[in-house]
């Protein structure tokens, strides 16, 4: 009999638990679709997502190929069905250069951004949850780190290790970390302080389980308002360092394009060249802004706010 | 009160120096440890040998690395940056005429961003919701996205080369004669070059005060005094500007003293762009030329900028909102 009604009882606490999941996801699609300025910064950063992933089938040519036709070299050539965005001062097409330096802007800011949450939430967490000694030291590396010029900064560590994605990627999150870890520790603070963790510790459970439990679920909206700010912070990031002609030497970015368009002179005239990768820069991050908003849209849905 | 206001202060204070000392610390370290010679973070590689050696024992460069740091330390506070190994002159003489350009355009934009962005954001927040405010906010976030290198290029490539309204970079044209070190910068010359990059630093600054100042009027609007003071019949403009404002403001200037350390930091960019000879610039061309002494003078200067203006920031927020001291 027993060995019976239990199984049942299961399968409806499941049904149960799958229903309500439903239910949360149905209400978080609402919730998006209501919002049109979220569906089109999803569209937008689905636009870049597929042309990084498809780049060699959507770029006509080699992003270094050097165009010359009976020994004249192609240079700044405008607009044409050829070269849909013109040639660039090196006679090489700029579309295809665009194509692949949306490749670079999407893995800087998605590894930039998974290891700043990482990281930072981590040490935000520890400090907050453990307070005393563990807080103060964590709290004077965050300290001095806000001290850091950040530009300065990734430059002096590229001129030391080598001008590579890798270095700069790395620069860029041993430097950014510090907001997520301060917003999630003083956020911590207070939760640690609320009614439901005080009870989970008078019933025994272990600080793990209180932290992954009981603090981390609660944060999950904070951090991913975060991850997406320091996203959309690491791409323009890059794209300077870029500009700056310390950027990777290996792939094309959008912030190297722009760098060349500057140091040849081009953009006396070259419009074409100037125009994609500002504007696919400036769309990219927007879209990143849009979306952290969602989440803050559906964690406090009168709130209106707009963080930066 | 004022005596915990005071001891606040003093912490902050204190944290400020500590974050300074392991800065520079760290810099010591970072120059000095690298592979290859140690003497070229002092010494010029081009120097001939028996200078490189006076130059070496002068710096004491021959010593352990404790008595090194102790020296390094010592001339750091009394304000001996070394020479610069381009221009064979003395760092700090290099750096002060270069500090006052990044002042002239990196603060006027930062000081015009926030009078002008604060009105913006107590706008949009009256208007909260409608398409003004829509549409408002989405220019505001656009002008954060666009990178301003980009919109620098943009506005060269359409004011300089295509109207042919201002120059294209630099702080002076190159016939211009200043009669006295600040006669040059109340010229009609200097405000000519200024006018673009001012525009275009002000334009990126501006965002931050206006969403800030958006965020709070919109959490103020909705406190029990506004309502009060509409019940009281108070007109729309009064409790927007007068009531309002005021309390929105305050978590505003807070960020007015960070934006502005910020701002340092980000000037490197900016000044490339319109080649302004300004700390950002002197610490870019520094670090190509592998200029040790400059580059880490520079660099220890602009963090200890921002450290200044994040602890500015903090004595500005307890001094206008006590309850600060007591929170943190």
């Amino acid at each position: 009999m027993s060995s019976n009604t239990l199984p049942i009882e299961l399968s409806q606490t499941r049904r149960a638990t799958l229903r309500r999941y439903r239910r949360v996801a149905t209400t978080l699609l609402d919730e998006f679709r209501a919002q049109r300025s979220a569906v089109l910064a999803a569209g937008v950063l689905g636009f870049f997502v597929f042309l990084g992933v498809f780049a060699p089938l959507i770029a006509p040519y080699d992003p270094t190929r050097e165009f010359v036709i009976n020994g004249q070299a192609q240079r700044l050539l405008e607009p044409s069905l050829k070269h849909p965005f013109g040639t660039t001062a090196l006679s090489r097409d700029v579309f295809s250069q665009w194509v692949y330096g949306s490749r670079v802007s999407l893995i800087v800011g998605l590894v930039s951004g998974l290891a700043v949450m990482a990281i930072g939430t981590s040490v935000g967490v520890v400090a907050g949850y453990y307070k005393g000694n563990v807080d103060l030291v964590l709290m004077r590396v965050v300290d001095t780190l806000y001290g850091v010029p950040a530009t300065p900064f990734i430059l002096l560590l590229v001129l030391f290790f080598g001008t590579s994605l890798t270095n700069i990627v790395l620069a860029m999150v041993f430097i950014l970390w510090r907001t997520m870890a301060r917003v999630v520790r003083s956020e911590t603070l207070s939760l640690a302080e609320r009614p439901f963790v005080k009870a989970a510790r008078a019933t025994g459970a272990s600080d793990f389980r209180i932290i992954t439990v009981h603090i981390l679920p609660n944060l999950l909206p904070l951090i991913m308002i975060e991850t997406t700010i320091i996203i959309a912070f690491s791409i323009t990031l890059e794209a300077g360092i870029s500009f700056l002609g310390l950027g990777a030497t290996d792939v094309t970015s959008w912030g190297t394009m722009l760098e060349l368009t500057f140091s040849s002179g081009a953009i006396r005239s070259a419009w074409w060249w100037v125009l994609p990768p500002g504007i696919s820069i400036t769309l990219l991050v927007l879209s990143f802004f849009y979306l952290s908003r969602v989440v803050e849209g559906i964690t406090s849905p009168d709130s209106g706010r707009f963080e930066l | 009160m004022n005596q915990e206001r005071l001891r606040y202060l003093l912490k902050r204070a204190g944290l400020s120096l500590f974050s300074l000392w392991v800065v520079a610390t760290a810099l010591f370290f970072a120059f000095r440890l690298l592979p290859g010679d140690p003497t070229t973070s002092v010494i010029a590689p081009q120097m001939s040998a028996s200078a490189r050696a006076e130059l070496a024992s002068q710096y004491g460069l021959n010593e352990p690395l404790s008595v090194q740091y102790l020296l390094y330390m010592e001339n750091l506070l009394t304000g001996n940056l070394g020479v610069s190994f381009q221009f064979n002159q003395p760092v700090s003489s290099l750096i002060v005429p270069k500090l006052v350009n990044t002042l002239a355009l990196t603060a006027t934009a930062v000081i015009l961003a926030y009078l002008i962005g604060s009105l913006v954001g107590a706008y949009l927040a009256s208007r909260r919701d409608t398409s003004v405010d829509i549409y408002g906010t989405a220019v505001v976030l656009m002008m954060y996205a666009a990178p301003v290198f980009w919109t620098g290029l943009l506005a060269i490539m359409v004011f300089s080369f295509r109207l042919d309204w201002v120059p294209s970079g630099g702080i002076h044209s190159v016939t211009f004669v200043a009669d006295s070190f600040w006669g040059g910068y109340l010229s009609v010359d200097f405000l000519h070059h200024l006018v673009l990059p001012l525009v275009v630093t002000t334009l990126y600054f501006l965002s931050v005060p206006a969403l800030t100042m958006r965020n709070n009027m919109i959490d103020t609007l909705d406190e029990d005094f506004i309502q009060l003071s509409r019940a009281a019949g108070l007109s729309d403009f009064s409790i927007l500007y007068r009531h309002a404002a005021r309390n929105a403001l305050l978590p505003v200037l807070h960020y007015a003293a960070v934006s502005l350390g910020f701002a340092f930091g980000g000037s490197v960019v900016i000044e490339t762009v319109f080649s302004w000879p300004g700390l950002g610039q002197m610490m870019f061309n520094a670090t190509l030329a592998q200029d040790f002494p400059l580059a880490q003078s520079t660099f220890f200067l602009l963090a200890a900028i921002i450290i200044f203006m994040n602890f500015l920031a903090d004595a500005l927020s307890v001094y206008v909102d006590p309850r600060t001291s007591a929170t943190e």
